[in-house]
């Protein structure tokens, strides 16, 4: 299965035009104002995205497809959140979230959901597609996404390990419960999607795509192994991902929190962005570890969190230059202290000089205890991207 | 034997460890923050070791690297980077560095990389 950067923003316009529709089908269901926030394309693996259902504790609609394309969609939410949604379809629901009648609501609410995200794909392909009844699953308690049968029979045959998730976040007006999304299509789908709005020029294989993602999460790794060894806290990777999104979506991934971090520009192939940032209370803890006992003025520290963001960055990027046996420079790091989209806004206006869409790498670093967590994002070049994912695919020829 | 040493690096945070590393060890008589304060500062003080950093404004470690081997060809350099890619590292030995350690790095591998570039030279 290959893929191609106009395949992907098809994709990427298609899943945004479907959840559109979907936010408009819960918009009319429960009269709640349903916006979509952010449209995401992830190359992931199937396990990643079980042990994201799990990890987040999210309940999960299923519905499966087949006809002109064939996979399975999956709405996925926070449970408490979404069933005080559903207590405007169903009230009395939300006394009993576990209960019949709650579950019930919130299968019809991802019918309803599913059904409209599904049509704009089936009318943009002019083709059909059937959908099944929604199979409800609580994914703490219940078995992986092979496993889940739905109530029709349907089964995910992925084939591989390889999937593309189509996440989108959905935001209500008034109680703003996130919906995620997502749409796992099988590989035959994802070719037949491809063949008929994609480009062959730059088509890469999806094992590469794949191939980068494990590069970025031992990147990723080795960053968190470099924080452990700085700071003396024992730190671990909690999400790496590699995703592709529209250019102004991306600093609508950071929160209006404040963030405190470095910035980098890297140089090579790819050449890039990358901002390393830690919430304000995470920054002052890893400033006082790096520093033990020492009374450092704020410039001190400051440096202090500079270097770090410099040694993380190299740990995240090395990996990548050795296995494409290249060079990416880095700049020398500067500090920012803002809110976190306003520091990747300018990173991303400078990409969307010469492109719509951006490939975003994030990854998040925490320490057992919640001591300090360290949020990473990278912003390679698309074209540069492409031009390194070309050289994995040739390599592994 | 106590060496003295020039200590090259950008972060203020960094210079401040390394001198903390060092201290009771060797002399550090020097420090300067970027590939050109890094070259006067050789000629100035001629220390034994340069600690030096790669990725720094103004002019870097390997084009400072390169200079002050070109003045002092026994000029103990040891590269002293977060820089783990291992074209950079040729890049660094071509320049004429006598050792390369990557941060985050440990008092223990900071002086045995100075030892082991003291003992080359005597």
């Amino acid at each position: 299965m290959n893929l191609d950067v106009q395949s992907l923003r098809t994709f990427s316009r298609l899943a945004h035009s479907g959840a559109e529709r979907a936010a408009g089908s819960l918009s009319q269901l429960t009269g709640v104002e349903t916006f979509v926030n952010v449209t995401k394309i992830e190359v992931s693996t199937r396990q990643d995205v079980e042990r994201e259902f799990h990890e987040r504790d999210l309940v999960t609609v299923h519905i499966g497809f087949n006809g002109g394309i064939d996979g399975r969609t999956v709405l996925a939410f926070d449970r408490a959140e979404a069933v005080e949604l559903v207590d405007v379809l169903v009230p009395g629901a939300a006394d009993q979230p576990e209960g019949e009648m709650a579950t019930s609501g919130l299968k019809e609410l991802g019918n309803i959901m599913l059904g409209g995200f599904l049509d704009g794909w089936a009318d943009h392909l002019e083709t059909s597609i059937d959908i099944t009844t929604p199979t409800f699953v609580d994914t703490q308690t219940e078995g992986t996404l092979e496993d889940i049968t739905g109530d029709s029979g349907f089964q995910m045959a992925t084939g591989d390990d390889h999937v593309l998730a189509f996440r989108n976040q959905l935001e209500t007006s008034e109680s703003r419960v996130g919906f995620h999304i997502y749409m796992l299509p099988t590989h035959d789908s994802v070719d037949t999607i491809s063949n008929l709005t994609g480009g062959e020029s730059d088509s890469v294989p999806i094992e590469t795509f794949t191939s980068f993602s494990s590069m970025i999460s031992e990147g990723a790794e080795q960053a968190s192994d470099d924080l452990t060894a700085m700071t003396g806290m024992e730190s671990a990777v909690e999400v790496s991902r590699l995703s592709f999104v529209p250019i102004e979506a991306v600093p609508m991934q950071l929160t209006d929190a404040t963030r405190k971090g470095v910035v980098l520009e890297f140089m090579g192939t790819p050449s890039g962005y990358i901002a390393i940032l830690f919430d304000d209370e995470s920054a002052e803890k890893v400033a006082d570890a790096l520093m033990p006992g020492m009374e450092a003025d704020p410039a001190m520290r400051q440096s202090a969190i500079q270097e770090i963001g410099n040694i993380v960055t190299s740990g995240f990027i090395d990996g990548w230059a050795n296995a494409l046996e290249t060079v990416i420079e880095i700049s020398p790091p500067t500090y920012v202290d803002d809110i976190g989209s306003a520091i990747v806004d300018p990173l991303a206006t400078e990409l969307a000089q010469a492109q719509e869409y951006a490939f975003l790498i994030d990854s998040a670093i925490r320490t057992e205890n919640d001591a300090f967590t360290c949020d990473i994002y990278a912003l390679p070049n698309e074209s540069e991207l492409r031009e390194a994912l070309d050289q994995l695919a040739a390599e592994a020829q | 034997m106590a060496s003295t040493v020039l200590v090259v690096d950008d972060s203020a945070f960094m210079r401040n460890l390394l001198k903390q590393l060092l201290d009771g060890e060797h002399e550090v008589v020097g420090e300067a923050e970027n590939g050109v304060e890094a070259v006067e500062l050789y000629r100035e003080l001629d220390p034994d070791v340069v600690t030096m950093d790669v990725v720094m404004p103004i002019r870097n470690g390997i084009e400072a690297t390169t200079e002050i081997k070109s003045l002092d060809a026994n000029a103990s350099v040891i590269m002293c980077t977060s820089v783990g890619q291992e074209e950079k590292m040729r890049e660094a030995v071509e320049a004429g560095a006598d050792g390369y350690i990557t941060k985050p790095f440990q008092k223990p591998n900071v002086l045995q990389a100075i030892d082991d570039v003291v003992s080359v030279e005597a």
